[in-house]
């Protein structure tokens, strides 16, 4: 296995992506949610309905077909 | 541009679990899906889990427990998966050998993220093959897929590996997608 350090190797990958001027106001798609598994959809209900029990919202977003 | 502090400090956590877990001499699951692409292109795009490759689960079980994920337990669901409480991640098993055995496991790269954290995660040509066949299976060529594939490449292009891609392109689209016709899906458009 190759070990690579997080810090500057997403330090490189920034740089790229300015290089390149890809930025993040153009964000790609999330995943549309279209062809999530039953366990997926049921793990990322699961994390919505906990956050929405402590009054706020997912912090990572995701698409999915409610269960 | 920078990565989502979230996103990273949940490769923290789940670094940590992996650490431990080496610690007791356990094997190591490796990162593959929607948040290796959400590395590899420093949140460019956003994946809402993690999905580890593992093959023993209940070790890696015992180390995201005890540093404070649940288990998702919604009764008549398939359980793989658990979630942090605080953090509003999830994390799933997947089980099976890495891309049915096509991919070369010396070529996984281990992140290191401190000195008690790190992950072993699939390597950008690996990442980019799936998206590709996943992209191949779906008669829509809905979704993201290609353009994740695309900013992938794009961004690591001189530090990807043209011969491992071309073969692992090959290997998960049943010979249809060679590099060659992937550099002409994708098209000159470097942005």
């Amino acid at each position: 296995m190759i070990e690579v350090d997080a810090k500057t190797y997403i330090a490189w990958v920034i740089a790229r992506k300015q290089a390149l001027g890809i930025t993040d106001q153009d964000p790609l798609a999330l995943n549309d949610g279209s062809r999530r598994t039953d366990s997926k959809r049921a793990l990322l209900q699961a994390i919505a309905d906990n956050a929405r029990a402590q009054g706020r919202e997912p912090t990572f977003k995701a698409n999915f077909e409610p269960i | 541009m920078a990565v989502r502090p979230e996103f990273y400090h949940a490769l923290e956590l789940i670094g940590e679990a992996c650490a431990r877990l080496a610690m007791r001499g356990e094997a190591l699951p490796v990162l593959v899906g929607g948040a290796v692409v959400e590395w590899y292109t420093a949140s460019a795009y956003m994946s809402g889990d993690f999905d580890l490759l593992i093959a023993v689960t209940e070790p890696m079980t015992d180390e995201l427990l005890a540093l404070g994920f649940r288990h998702e337990d919604r009764p008549g669901w398939l359980r793989r998966g658990f979630y942090h409480p605080d953090f509003d991640f999830g994390v799933e098993f997947v089980s099976g050998q890495l891309f049915d055995g096509l991919a070369d496991r010396s070529r996984i790269q281990t992140l290191r993220l401190s000195d008690k954290a790190f992950i072993p995660m699939v390597p950008p040509e690996d990442i980019i093959a799936d998206r590709m066949g996943q992209y191949l299976a779906d008669p829509q060529h809905g979704g993201s897929l290609l353009i994740q594939a695309k900013r992938v490449f794009v961004i690591l292009e001189s530090g990807i590996n043209d011969d491992y891609l071309n073969r692992r392109l090959q290997d998960e689209t049943a010979g249809e997608i060679s590099l060659d016709t992937f550099k002409k899906l994708i098209g000159n458009d470097r942005g």
